[in-house]
């Protein structure tokens, strides 16, 4: 049983640096003019069924292993089911990503381009699985320099690339410190901090606005930065529980409440003055992102790591989804789908949350439901399109035809 | 307490002032230090201690050259207060971190626990000019004191295997900035040129 996880576990770490270059090596460009981008359109979502399957499968073999109280340690590598878990919900986004940016085959991606996501999934699933608090960190960082390589390589991304480079390498950096510096209360404080620069809590965002003329992030990076701040999250959700020593620890999780509560509070309010206009739905979907990721590092805090996985659900999933119906369809059924996710989840995980917070703090409770319930009404109001009034019966095909342009895209499929 | 050690926030603090001119002797210093807590310390892996130290070197003395032949900027600003800001924070390091209570508490055992001081206020500061700062050069010095504060660090405990991927990881990280440097910095040269054509 053993050996024949750690092969699955093997497989699992390596299959996405496989994809990405067999997609490398069969997307050369000028062999076949037409025919190369849907060829690897077909190769890339099978890519990330496989690597999703292959996660999955995991899964009863880390529960059975942790029930049973057999090692889960592989050479450097642990295998718990918070770990199998957070690399499904990542492995998922993934495969969401892909999904969305199906229909844009018409717009050829560079070779290197396809390969990416994939690459940066799999070393930040690798940072996941990492045993060594420091040798995580570092991987989680090495994904992101990577992810700066490869996307910030053209002409006149320099200072996004910066930018990125310099808020990712400042959070890595202090985590680093604070594991490596242990003092009572400083190593706390110091990882708190780092994890929560990582993960984008309040004083950095974690969707920046790009420096150029595009108002809102491009659908990659956003599934890059989703992702990247997913896995910092998975990191501190596990890392609150075991090395830290205890006072340190509790610090920690002090630290990483209070970044999600301000958070959560700044998030609200800018849900509330988000203004009325054609890409509301991106805006209010970034807002709640920003949210659950918040949500999650509050769930870290208390300790919480399953519930931190479920909050990263609505992020990691929906986002291609809502970043993409703008310019095409807005009535697909995975639209809907996604929008109800995006509405719903961190809903249940406000719920879950306050449950077991009423029983450290009713105080706490109480201000996080105040602080929540407006951007609970004005998320739903916005993003769940049977409350929005203008647009009733929407789950109805006729109020399509009414609406401008939504199956365009179509056509355009099948050309 | 080496004069290496005791020198090297110092050269942190004017790293954050002056820019990059100052980051060779900073990584000399680091350099200097790694390889005094392996003499103190015989049962270290020599090896990785080699290691740590060639990294510290590479990463600071490889971008000031490369980065020589680009034109200083002429505005200072927000220097005094990264300083200001290094200063303090290095301060609340000194008085929140008092060396004797540190042993035995953590996972990782320090080994020289003034080193861990030394490292947060190095790491502080780089921190601090990062932060701050406006041009492009001096936020990279403060990244490149920032990994210097990490590598002494990491070569003060008794981690392990960790400390490979930590100094491989950093010198790619060193490698990425500066690239993305050169890219930004390219301008200041061309034009600079220009002028003194002109003139």
């Amino acid at each position: 049983m053993a050996s024949f996880a750690e092969i699955l576990l093997f497989l699992t770490l390596c299959w996405p640096f496989l994809a990405g270059i067999a997609l490398i090596a069969t997307g050369r460009p000028g062999t076949d003019e037409s025919g190369t981008d849907h060829d690897t359109v077909m190769l890339r979502l099978p890519f990330a069924v496989i690597g999703l399957l292959l996660t999955v499968l995991n899964l009863p073999l880390a529960v059975y292993m942790t029930v049973t109280g057999s090692s889960t340690a592989h050479f450097w590598l642990i295998e718990t089911p918070v770990a199998v878990l957070g690399s499904m919900i990542l492995y998922g986004g993934l495969l969401s990503e892909n999904l969305a940016l199906c229909p844009r085959t018409g717009r050829s991606l560079a070779v290197l381009e396809r390969a990416r996501p994939f690459w940066t999934t799999g070393l930040i699933v690798v940072a996941v699985f990492f045993a060594d608090p420091l040798a995580k960190m570092a991987i989680l960082l090495l994904a992101s320099i990577l992810r700066v390589l490869l996307i910030d390589g053209g002409q006149g991304r320099a200072v996004a690339g910066w930018t990125v480079l310099r808020t990712k390498a400042s959070g890595a950096l202090l985590v680093l410190a604070g594991l490596l510096c242990p003092g009572t209360s400083a190593s706390g404080v110091l990882a708190g901090i780092g994890y929560a620069v990582l993960t984008g809590l309040f004083p950095v965002s974690a969707f920046p606005e790009e420096a150029d003329n595009a108002r809102l992030p491009d659908i990659r990076n956003m599934g890059e930065t989703v992702r990247a701040s997913a896995g910092a999250l998975l990191l501190a959700s596990v890392l609150s529980a075991s090395p830290l020593p205890s006072e340190s620890s509790a610090i920690f999780s002090l630290t990483l409440i209070s970044f999600g509560f301000v958070t959560v509070f700044v998030t609200s309010f800018r849900m509330q003055f988000a203004g009325a206009s054609a890409d509301i739905r991106l805006s209010q979907g970034l807002n709640v992102s920003q949210g659950c990721l918040a949500l999650g590092a509050i769930a870290a805090g208390l300790n919480l790591p399953m519930v931190t996985c479920f909050a990263l659900i609505p992020p990691v999933l929906t986002l291609p989804w809502l970043a993409r119906s703008e310019m095409t369809a807005a009535s697909d059924l995975s639209g809907r789908l996604a929008e109800w996710t995006a509405g719903l989840l961190p809903f249940i995980t406000v719920l879950i949350i306050l449950y077991v917070m009423t029983t450290y703090s009713v105080i706490l409770a109480l201000a996080l439901t105040i602080i929540v319930l407006p951007a609970i009404r004005r998320g739903g109001r916005d993003l769940i399109p049977l409350m929005n009034g203008i647009r009733p019966g929407a789950f109805s095909r006729s109020t399509v035809a009414q609406r401008d342009a939504p199956i365009s895209s179509v056509p355009e499929l099948r050309d | 307490m080496t004069l290496a050690l005791a020198l090297l926030p110092l050269f942190a603090f004017l790293t954050v002032v002056i820019g990059p001119a100052v980051l060779p002797v900073q990584g000399l210093l680091t350099a200097i230090s790694v390889v005094t807590l392996h003499h103190m310390n015989p049962d270290f892996n020599t090896r990785r201690m080699l290691f740590v130290a060639c990294v510290a070197l590479a990463i600071s003395i490889v971008p000031t050259w490369k980065l020589g032949t680009y034109i200083e900027e002429s505005r200072r600003s927000g220097a005094s207060v990264a300083l200001f800001l290094a200063l303090f924070l290095s301060f609340a390091a000194c008085v929140s971190l008092p060396a004797g209570e540190l042993v035995h508490i953590s996972f990782i055992l320090p080994v020289n626990p003034s080193a861990i001081t030394i490292s947060l206020m190095v790491v502080f500061a780089g921190l601090a000019g990062l932060a701050v700062r406006p041009g492009i050069r001096d936020q990279f010095a403060g990244l490149l004191t920032a990994c210097d504060g990490i590598l002494l660090a990491a070569a003060n405990t008794q981690q392990t295997r960790a400390v490979w991927i930590v100094g491989s990881c950093i010198l790619l990280l060193a490698a990425a900035g500066l690239w993305l440097t050169q890219r930004l910095s390219l301008l200041r040269e061309i034009s600079a040129a220009e002028q003194d054509g002109g003139s």
